[in-house]
């Protein structure tokens, strides 16, 4: 009854929110970009939120209430990465996508190499990945909304999507940076929490903490290898290079265009805030690893911090839902704005009449709705292994895809539309093929897809340029 | 020129460098990284925001 509340309540501001922003719909610059003019600040917490899923409060913890930390190399690999990408990239993309009047990833790959079939592959390439991707987070918050309110989970899963479609068709990005934002503080307050616990734990000194987990199991702490079958040294490394190129993905760019400007100040200050997600995360999944120890009895791992915040912090249950739904929310209506933004790209000279008719920023909306109920009918009536296993490869596996295209292509001098394109599907074909069809371990597919994706680029753009 | 040169290599070696040493410390004692990840960063973004702060726009 209380968890009910407490999201009622919480839902009542984001609406309140969206409300207040509903003039920022006027045009496209302002309803998919904010009119390029968002502080660092504002923006960075919103990217950190949009950056962590459920993964950062229940399934990281999960994993090291299982096999120790060796999850905090997605977390804190991945925050290495989003400060080297913002520090080195967001400077450029800001600066491209504003001279080309950029709004998305796709229409930013197109005016980049001056082709219109970049724009409409990369756009139906980033739609489809983004959806695999969401659907992962769209059950997520069916699952939480459900435990929170005590509706059934189809209902909650509809629920969640129309919330996040009221603030995303009433205001666009502006409301999506603003919401986040609050929900970034929902997040820091469940891991600031976790923190507590850490030193509460050990009698209030952390390091007592470390030793009675240490006594315990020394591999909780020092993991001698990571679920994922792969020694930690190679999973860093792995980690660290296709971590770098998760932030390529579409949901996150409108983030990137939508900065003030390119001032190294306002980078520096973008670059610290907006891995912090990544750090804090990791209190949580050092509380999921010590629960093995401090909780006095065994739990299934996916409800591992519910059964903590239970067990030791009972009255901050519904925070710990409020946040999870955050994660869960944050990321989700950012992938839904970038996925029907790059898909409208992809057929925007199809849909011409219907644009003059309605309008550009109705026309998104309506890409958006479709979006959410194919969402909700994929989270509803799909087996929940599949669920996990596209949102890996759709995410990480098209980000990797894609460095040839971006990473490359956006440094380099050779801009070469077919190179783009080629090395994209070639490489996205193949890391799917050697996950799906061969058995290759999922983050060593994406890594070959990076490299080849990379490779193919630089010949075709080579033996072009001659 | 040399100084903004040198500047821009401190920049370089601090910003692959920081993020560089949380790699180490993960393989080393990775429950450090609980403290090291958040300190790296703000510490980072404070120096490089002060190494910038008096260029214009």
């Amino acid at each position: 009854m209380i968890s009910a509340l407490v999201m009622g309540i919480y839902i009542l501001i984001i609406i309140i929110i969206a409300v207040f922003y509903r003039k920022w719909a006027e045009s496209v610059e302002s309803y998919i970009v904010a009119k390029r003019a968002q502080s660092p600040w504002w923006n960075g917490l919103a990217l950190t939120a949009t950056f962590t899923s459920a993964w950062g409060i229940l399934g990281g913890p999960a994993i090291c209430y299982t096999y120790g930390i060796v999850d905090f190399v997605s977390f804190i690999a991945w925050g290495a990465g989003v400060f080297l990408f913002i520090w080195y990239y967001v400077p450029k993309i800001r600066e491209l996508g504003a001279k080309y009047g950029a709004v998305g990833l796709a229409s930013f790959m197109e005016l980049h190499y001056g082709k219109r079939y970049v724009g409409v592959i990369i756009g139906i390439l980033s739609w489809y990945a983004l959806l695999l991707y969401v659907v992962g987070q769209t059950k997520a918050i069916g699952i939480i909304f459900s435990q929170a309110t005590g509706l059934d989970y189809a209902t909650s899963v509809v629920l969640g999507k129309v919330i996040a479609l009221i603030y995303l068709i009433l205001a666009g990005l502006k409301a999506v940076i603003v919401v986040d934002v609050l929900m970034a503080f929902m997040m820091i307050a469940i891991w600031t929490t976790c923190l507590y616990l850490l030193f509460a734990l050990g009698g209030g000194n952390i390091l007592n903490t470390v030793q009675i987990m240490n006594s315990f199991d020394p591999k909780l702490l020092h993991p001698p290898g990571p679920p994922y079958a792969s020694e930690p040294i190679s999973l860093w490394t792995l980690g660290f290079i296709t971590f770098f190129m998760w932030q390529f993905l579409p949901h996150t760019w409108q983030n990137y265009l939508a900065l003030r400007s390119t001032k190294r100040t306002d980078i520096a200050i973008f670059a610290a805030i907006g891995p912090l997600s990544g750090a804090l995360a990791s209190w949580a999944l050092m509380l999921g690893a010590a629960a093995r120890v401090f909780l006095p009895y065994e739990v299934v791992p996916d409800v591992v911090m519910p059964e903590v915040f239970k067990y030791f912090l009972p009255s901050l249950f519904p925070l710990l839902l409020v946040g999870a739904f955050s994660a869960t929310m944050s990321t989700a209506d950012s992938s839904i704005l970038a996925a029907s933004t790059d898909l409208y790209h992809a057929f925007k000279g199809v849909i011409k009449p219907l644009e003059k008719r309605i309008g550009t920023v109705n026309v998104v909306r309506l890409i958006m709705l479709i979006t959410a109920i194919l969402l909700c009918y994929f989270a509803i009536f799909y087996m929940p292994e599949f669920m996990v296993y596209v949102m890996i490869l759709g995410g990480l596996g098209f980000a990797c895809a894609l460095t040839g295209s971006t990473a490359i292509g956006i440094m380099w001098g050779k801009r070469d539309p077919l190179a783009a394109v080629a090395s994209t599907i070639l490489s996205l074909a193949i890391s799917q093929i050697l996950a799906v069809f061969w058995n290759v371990q999922w983050l060593v597919a994406c890594f070959i897809g990076l490299v080849l994706s990379a490779t193919i680029y630089i010949i075709i753009a080579i033996i072009r340029a001659h | 020129m040399t100084e903004q040169k040198t500047k821009k290599l401190l920049e370089h070696v601090l910003v692959i460098g920081g993020n560089f040493a949380l790699l180490v410390i993960g393989i080393i004692e990775p429950w450090l990284l609980i403290f090291a990840a958040i300190i790296t960063w703000l510490l980072l973004g404070t120096i490089l925001y002060m190494m910038h702060r008096h260029e214009g726009g």
